[in-house]
């Protein structure tokens, strides 16, 4: 309980000094401009979606060897965060693209395994609403959450060698970032880190007081 | 020795339920045939343009049709609780997931083998033009298709919405071998050179090897009961 | 200019989506752990 309290603050603290180093301490990008600064969040939550499913991947497998069920809440938690932060990347990318770009949407070889990611996990915690029993669910789910994130990187290889065929529209410019640069990206990763225990830690707590109920009401 | 005896076993009893109802196979045709004729509306008939998007609805009509055959598979199984008394057979489980998975390829590749020259005759494009390479595209794809499509068909029936998971559940994992079939089709369908293909073979081998594998370690814990 | 304006509007998606995952699952926490308690008050 203590924890959770100390963790939120901490998150929210981490947060605010993400949010100064992004606005304020970064210098301005000369080709892109102001909007060039939604890349520490954007970046963030990318890494953050990433991350947590590969928790969800480890705990499944951890689930399916041990059949503890605080595992099963936990990868079911990370997914649905997971995916939030996915929404997150999905959301700011086009908005970052328009005006830098000129378009809302490119068959990046990046953006389209994001898609593709949001589609699965939305599939796994979908699957997970649909089915009743307790012990069914955590076991097909965990199989789910292997295999999703065993896919992504064959995605991954087989969009880009699909992109590569067609004239590139963009390429996002790969040079090197400006050392300010980089520490804003670092405290927003490490800031965003913190965020995603704390929603983890809580969500976690309500999947298994979810389950104390359900056997307490029997 | 006993696994294989148990898969053949399993292959066996699908397809003389297969011969005598006939349920499977036929909806799955028609409806990849059905496809396949309301694609052509999609543009002018005979235009240039057709080549470049074929290879696209060819192997499409055959993923939708594999959608539907494999629901109806598993549905039939557990529908008469028979996959339940598989089950509890004393023998390996991942054979009897082996054993399906082998009998659904094999309803694609009967549904495949009418339809791919339907397709040819109604589109007037031959995809054999530059060789017999098609033949493995639709080979590695079909049995990507049919592991993973088995497995994600078994949980699917087992949800409250019975079939509407399967589809939200496999089209996205199955991506890489759409990517993969398409692209190498569109290239024999546009008499490019075949070597180009070969890394698109390539990811659709690796794509089975790696999931047959998966499967094969998961399905054990993942049918316990 | 503009392009302050869409980075002004990624941020705010960004905060919205966050904010409201925050508090949701918060008050979540709370309402489960009453219930928690009034059912093993009645046992």
């Amino acid at each position: 309980m203590k924890i959770q309290k100390i963790l939120d603050i901490f998150a929210v603290l981490m947060v605010c000094v993400a949010l100064y180093f992004a606005f304020i301490f970064a210098p301005s990008e000369k080709v892109m401009g102001a909007i060039q600064r939604i890349f520490y969040f954007h970046v963030s939550s990318a890494w953050i979606a990433f991350f947590a499913f590969f928790v969800t991947f480890v705990f499944s497998i951890l689930f399916l060897i041990k059949q503890n069920y605080l595992f099963d809440d936990i990868a079911e938690s990370s997914a649905e965060i997971g995916i939030l932060f996915c929404t997150i990347v999905l959301i700011t990318g086009p908005i970052w693209a328009k005006p830098a770009w000129g378009v809302w949407w490119t068959w990046d070889p990046r953006l389209t395994t994001t898609t593709i990611l949001w589609f699965i996990y939305a599939g796994y915690l979908m699957l997970r609403k649909f089915i009743d029993e307790p012990d069914k669910r955590a076991r097909f789910a965990s199989a789910v959450g292997i295999i999703g994130f065993i896919d992504v990187p064959i995605v991954f290889f087989s969009i880009r060698w699909w992109r590569t065929i067609h004239p590139n529209v963009v390429q996002e410019g790969g040079g090197g970032l400006h050392p300010d640069m980089t520490k804003a990206l670092l405290i927003s990763v490490f800031a965003f880190t913190v965020l995603y225990a704390a929603l983890l830690l809580k969500r976690t707590h309500i999947a298994s007081l979810t389950r104390k109920i359900d056997s307490l009401e029997g | 020795m006993n696994y294989l005896r148990t898969i053949s076993a399993v292959v066996k009893k699908d397809l003389l339920h297969e011969l005598k109802s006939r349920e499977i196979v036929v909806s799955m045709l028609l409806f990849s045939v059905l496809t396949v004729v309301v694609f052509s509306f999609i543009f002018e008939p005979g235009s240039e343009f057709k080549n470049r998007v074929v290879g696209g609805i060819l192997w499409m009509s055959v993923i939708f049709a594999g959608l539907l055959g494999l629901n109806k598979s598993m549905m039939s199984e557990v529908d008469g609780g028979n996959f339940s008394a598989l089950m509890l057979a004393p023998v390996d489980r991942s054979a009897i997931f082996f054993g399906k998975a082998i009998s659904n390829f094999l309803f694609m590749t009967i549904v495949e083998a009418i339809t791919i020259p339907l397709f040819m005759v109604l589109y007037n494009v031959n995809i054999f033009n530059t060789g017999f390479l098609p033949l493995v595209v639709f080979f590695l794809g079909t049995y990507g298709f049919a592991i993973l499509g088995t497995l994600f068909s078994i949980i699917s029936v087992n949800t409250r919405t019975r079939e509407v998971m399967l589809p939200l559940l496999l089209l996205p994992v199955m991506v890489p071998v759409i990517l993969a079939s398409v692209q190498a089709l569109n290239i024999y369908v546009l008499g490019n050179d075949v070597v180009e293909s070969y890394k698109w073979l390539k990811l659709l081998a690796v794509f089975d090897i790696i999931f047959t594998v998966v499967v094969f370690a998961v399905f054990d814990f993942i049918v316990e009961d | 200019m503009q392009s302050f304006n869409y980075l002004f509007a990624g941020y705010t998606v960004i905060f919205v989506l966050l904010g409201f995952y925050f508090v949701s699952i918060g008050s979540k926490v709370s309402d489960l752990e009453k219930r928690v308690d009034a059912l093993t008050e009645e046992d």
